[in-house]
């Protein structure tokens, strides 16, 4: 099961990803190709294992389709796996694979049919499709308190900052950079709540 | 600054709160619905199959280049001192091509910066005539440079360009270009004393000669046109010089097209009707034009002008050449233009 945890700290499967990559690595500049395969099979195996959960929320929550959501998964998950001999071991695993995700996810939002995804998401139709297609609940939940709160009504970048601090579990600290102090950070993450709020209170009631 | 820092953390207490407080039963609902979320259940075994389709991961070109840049080690004790002596040569090229590129471009400028000032005319005639290979003409400004108590008009009117019938006929037959370059020298000289009149008939004859050659109409047009401009009297004489002055070009131009003789035989003409107006009017400072009087005699020797003529541009050149030209010698000029002048007209 997926738990939320600030990404500098080690997590449970992080140092065995990492060990089996590092052999890989040297595996590789020995020239043992067979070898090197399959230590990265293994940590693909572990990464699947240890952040396939993770990996499918984030998804969801910036794509609100599952089924979308998993192909993005797998697409993320194939492109570390690939990626593997170049890692260089410099963030954790964790912020390694969100990186990889949030590049895909913007290019993908250049893409038209997924904007028609979003203005249907927007009209209130994905719920239909949620019920239609049967998902868990817990998904259906998820996207339905998503829509509920307006989620999608964020501005690019802010929601970028939600789903970073709420549904990937950055600390503040970690959301801060050179250009962004923590105080602006909270700033930002404050007026987002009361935006989200005030959304949820003129909508429904 | 201090203040600013206190104001700072102030707010974020205030933010920190409003996000605790106020956003703490969202948080909490959305961390629930968050942590309740899997991934489906065939989602690893699907991707694991989808893994074992790609091929073997391999370090790529991006990290290959890396590498190699990484164990390159240029040695410094032989790259520096041929990086810098690339660079000053680089310098010294672009700095030597850049000062040969402004001192010709000044060069060149220079006679024409001249032009701007009406009394350095003559400097700049003189200059030209001594430094040029292929002498500059501008009837315009040559007139405008001979000094003279009376006025160009009365020495026009008293050493006129055509006097007798030709007596060279196999040469005159070609020579229309000669008869206008004359003609086009004396209507300007009338035009600069006010005789407008006199100007008038000399433009006149300019365009039956024209009409005559067949030249395009837009040429006769254009002193068709001055014509009546100099008749309507309703502009200024520096206007109306300005505006005959713009026919030589034109004139040349046509005549160029037509060859190289022809081009010879306009600048003749005017030219001698220059020659003869500098040396009624006695200027032998302007008089001195050995290289004109060269560059002619050279021409008119490959056009196979009559034998007197060359004979007579030869003694001419010989007198202008001189350094100082004394009062027998201006005699002697205006009476062998005169005769060049019976000759050819």
């Amino acid at each position: 099961m997926y738990t939320l945890g600030s990404h500098s700290q080690d997590a449970s499967g992080d140092a065995q990803v990492r060990a089996l990559i590092a052999q890989g690595q040297i595996l590789l500049a020995q020239g043992q190709t067979e070898a090197a395969k399959a230590q990265f099979d293994a940590a693909a195996d572990a990464l699947y294992r240890e952040y396939q959960h993770y990996l499918f929320v984030l998804c969801l929550s910036y794509l609100y389709d599952p089924e979308q959501a998993e192909e993005m998964c797998h697409e993320v998950l194939s492109t570390a796996y690939l990626a593997m001999p170049t890692f260089r071991q410099e963030s954790s695993v964790k912020t390694w694979l969100s990186g990889i995700c949030h590049k895909k996810i913007h290019r993908a939002h250049r893409d038209w049919s997924r904007r028609k995804l979003l203005l249907k998401v927007q009209q209130g139709v994905i719920q239909a499709e949620v019920h239609a297609h049967g998902s868990p609940n817990a998904v259906q939940e998820l996207l339905e308190m998503l829509r509920e709160y307006g989620v999608y009504t964020l501005s690019q970048r802010d929601r970028t900052l939600f789903i970073k601090r709420y549904i990937e579990g950055y600390t503040l600290a970690e959301l801060t950079t050179r250009w962004t102090s923590e105080t602006a950070v909270r700033k930002r993450l404050a007026k987002i709540i009361q935006h989200l709020q005030r959304y949820r209170k003129d909508a429904w009631q | 600054m201090h203040g600013n820092e206190e104001r700072h953390e102030e707010l974020a207490e205030i933010v920190d709160a409003d996000e605790r407080v106020h956003g703490r039963h969202f948080i909490n609902e959305i961390r629930a619905r968050v942590r309740a979320v899997q991934a489906p259940a065939p989602f690893r075994v699907r991707g694991m199959a989808r893994i074992r389709t790609l091929p073997p991961p391999s370090p790529g070109s991006l990290a290959r280049w890396r590498e190699a840049l990484k164990a390159w080690q240029p040695r410094p004790v032989v790259w520096a001192p041929v990086l810098a002596s690339g660079l000053v040569l680089s310098l010294v090229c672009n700095g030597w091509l850049g000062y040969r590129t402004l001192s010709l471009q000044r060069q060149l400028a220079e006679p024409f910066l001249a032009l701007e000032r009406e009394s350095t005319a003559r400097e700049l005639l003189t200059h030209l005539d001594l430094r040029d290979h292929a002498p500059f003409f501008n009837s315009h400004l040559f007139q405008s440079s001979i000094k003279t108590e009376t006025s160009l008009g009365a020495l026009a009117a008293a050493h006129p360009a055509f006097e007798e019938r030709s007596m060279a006929l196999g040469f005159a037959a070609t020579s229309e270009f000669y008869v206008v370059g004359a003609l086009y020298a004396e209507a300007l000289a009338f035009l600069r004393s006010g005789n407008f009149d006199v100007a008038v008939k000399r433009l006149v004859s300019i365009e039956k000669e024209l009409r005559r050659m067949y030249v395009p109409s837009s040429l006769a047009n254009y002193v068709s046109n001055m014509r009546h401009v100099l008749e309507s009297g309703k502009y200024r004489p520096v206007v109306l010089r300005d505006g005959l002055a713009l026919f030589q070009p034109l004139c040349e131009e046509y005549a160029r097209s037509q060859g190289t003789e022809q081009l010879t035989l306009f600048r003749v003409g005017a030219w001698l009707v220059h020659m003869r107006l500098t040396a009624a009017a006695g200027d032998t400072a302007l008089l001195r034009q050995g290289n004109r009087a060269r560059y002619f005699l050279h021409e008119m020797q490959n056009l196979h002008a009559p034998q007197e003529v060359l004979e007579a541009l030869g003694q001419l050149s010989h007198l202008v050449a001189k350094p100082q030209i004394a009062d027998g010698d201006v005699q002697e000029v205006l009476q062998l233009v005169k005769k060049i002048q019976t000759i050819l007209g």
